[in-house]
């Protein structure tokens, strides 16, 4: 997957094996972000890769947050089991809604996916004998890794280190995916569909197929969502979340699937430290976040790796150091 | 269907509303030539070949390729049966480097799908660097190698085309469909090219070329296929097609006006 790549997986894993110890007060305020940046992940390379919007990644998050909770709650199932049929019906509802909108060319997916979205908020809410309604149902079980059940608060460093070796596993997926014949196949779409399909690219069978892993992504964090909060209510899955992934995705910067990780972290962590600037933060929150849209469209991460590669390059003592090469 | 012959199009025809961009449209193509379809503007020899390769689909008509129906099949069915293409105005992968384009260049000759690729097994990484050597082997021949890792939208318009006709040549295909590819070029530059077209010849691939060149097209093509406003005027060996009356008049025609 290329030096670069591995270098990031190595520096990252050492980041949050380091970070409970170094920041104890700060460090399970990422839990919830790492949860973000694992739909992210899944979301960038829908966005990123193929070009295609989901306005519904929030329901694919609540279909494995329910059926995590709902077959470990009221069937005693194993949350590791429980994931799996979490996966399953994401799959079958993704391939439900992809096949027919991305058969054809143009932005049907994003509406069929808003439809979609709305339904499901409407479903959690409604359907109460199924999903607790909007009070929703708590008493989920936690994880139990390797024997440790992961209960908060004493457990959060399991937790947190739970959460994010998810992460990096989300992360070596798509890596893997992007440095193959099927990335690059993705990629192409993106740049341009028609010349993709006349080099022998089956443009909608890839369309859909990346749709679903991306669903999929969504749906184990939506799991782990479930068994790390040990409640769910309709809440956190509304179509206002889904376009906060997307928006994390563009700030973090869509053309690598790094940009996810940075951009839920980002606007994850902006309105706490803005916290003290009490009802002021909000509209510090979105100038920053219009100020990144409107002047880095790259996004964060692209834009400080410009930024580093331009100063190298006008700072003076580089101008020093290349009379001396010519020696 | 002829013997020899590699692709065979008959009664072939496409309508855009009231628009005849083709009508009655026949060749055939003899395998390991270099057939060339020439007519001024407008007469419909972009449309013939998005028909070909499945970027528009005919009105009427059928398209036999090495014996097997074509028409109505999606781009990538006519990719994988061995029909390759440049376009007009170039259409690279803007955001890839020289290498990535030519790579997806070789899409069918891999295997790979979505767990291959998460997994990164053994076979696939095997692929990856056979399909990496067969890429770089092409641009040698292009004598563009050395800008394998440039993204590919920093290269002037010349090294472009060629590495579009690297990405094209990558597919290993039968039959290499080239729209205008001297477009641009001088004198020189198109020699070069025609000499190229020759090579690739000489392989065995058969070029179906759309040029204006005329100089190129008489210089290296076997078959000239005549079209004007979409209807078929003349067929033969490029001698025989500058000494046709219906075509000189055409393009005297079109330089009068």
């Amino acid at each position: 997957m290329g030096l670069k790549n591995l270098t990031g997986l190595v520096l990252l894993s050492l980041a949050v094996i380091v970070l409970p110890y170094a920041l104890p007060d700060f460090y399970f305020k990422l839990i919830q972000i790492g949860i973000y940046a694992l739909i992210c992940i899944g979301l960038s390379l829908l966005l990123g890769y193929a070009g295609q919007i989901s306005l519904g990644h929030a329901a694919f998050y609540a279909l494995g947050a329910y059926t995590s909770a709902i077959l470990t709650v009221r069937y005693g199932w194993s949350p590791w089991l429980a994931v799996w049929v979490g996966i399953g019906l994401t799959i079958i509802l993704a391939l439900a809604i992809g096949i027919p909108s991305l058969r054809l060319q143009g932005h049907y997916l994003a509406m069929a996916t808003l439809a979609f979205g709305e339904i499901a908020f409407v479903v959690a809410t409604a359907w109460v004998a199924l999903t607790g309604g909007p009070s929703g149902f708590g008493h989920i079980p936690k994880w139990n890794v390797f024997g440790y059940r992961l209960v908060p608060p004493r457990a959060d460093q399991a937790i947190f280190y739970f959460v994010w070796a998810a992460v990096i596993l989300g992360l070596l997926v798509a890596l893997n995916l992007i440095n193959s014949r099927v990335g690059r196949a993705l990629r192409a779409i993106h740049d341009g569909e028609q010349a993709a399909d006349v080099l022998g690219i089956p443009t909608a069978t890839y369309k859909i197929k990346i749709f679903v892993l991306s669903a999929a992504y969504a749906s184990v964090a939506g799991s782990i969502y479930a068994h790390v909060s040990g409640y769910v209510n309709p809440g956190p899955f509304s179509v206002e979340h889904s376009i906060l992934f997307i928006t994390m995705v563009i700030v973090g910067g869509m053309r690598t699937v790094w940009g996810g990780v940075a951009g839920a972290c980002l606007m994850g962590l902006l309105p706490e430290l803005l916290a003290d600037l009490e009802h002021w933060r909000f509209a510090i929150y979105g100038l920053i976040l219009l100020i990144i849209m409107m002047f880095i469209p790259q996004g964060i991460l692209l834009g400080v790796r410009d930024l580093i590669a331009w100063s190298l390059e006008k700072l003076p003592f580089r101008k020093a150091d290349s009379p001396g090469e010519t020696e | 269907m002829t013997p020899d012959a590699i692709l065979e199009v008959r009664e072939l025809s496409k309508r855009f509303g009231g628009v005849h961009a083709l009508e009655g449209v026949e060749c055939i193509v003899p395998e390991g030539q270099v057939f060339a379809v020439i007519g001024p503007n407008g007469a419909g020899k972009t449309t013939f070949f998005n028909c070909l390769t499945g970027v528009t689909r005919p009105t009427t008509g059928s398209i036999r390729f090495q014996n097997r129906p074509l028409a109505g099949l999606p781009s990538h069915r006519i990719a994988e049966a061995g029909i390759a293409r440049t376009w007009q105005t170039i259409r690279l992968f803007e955001h890839m480097t020289v290498l990535e384009n030519v790579l997806v260049g070789c899409h069918t000759r891999g295997s790979t799908g979505f767990p291959g690729a998460i997994l990164r097994l053994p076979s696939q990484r095997r692929e990856e660097r056979r399909l990496r050597e067969a890429a770089m082997n092409h641009l040698q021949r292009l004598e563009i190698a050395h800008l394998a890792h440039r993204p590919v939208s920093s290269l002037p318009f010349l090294q472009q085309r060629r590495v579009e006709l690297a990405r094209a040549l990558a597919a290993e295909p039968k039959l290499l469909l080239l729209d205008e590819p001297a477009a641009g070029l001088n004198t020189r530059e198109t020699g070069q090219l025609g000499e190229l077209i020759l090579s690739i010849r000489e392989q065995g691939l058969t070029v179906l070329l759309v040029e204006h060149d005329m100089s190129l097209v008489m210089e290296i093509s076997d078959q000239v296929l005549v079209l004007d406003h979409g209807v078929p005027i003349a067929e033969g060996p490029p001698r025989q097609i500058q000494e046709n009356e219906k075509v000189i008049a055409i393009y005297l025609g079109s330089e009068a006006l």
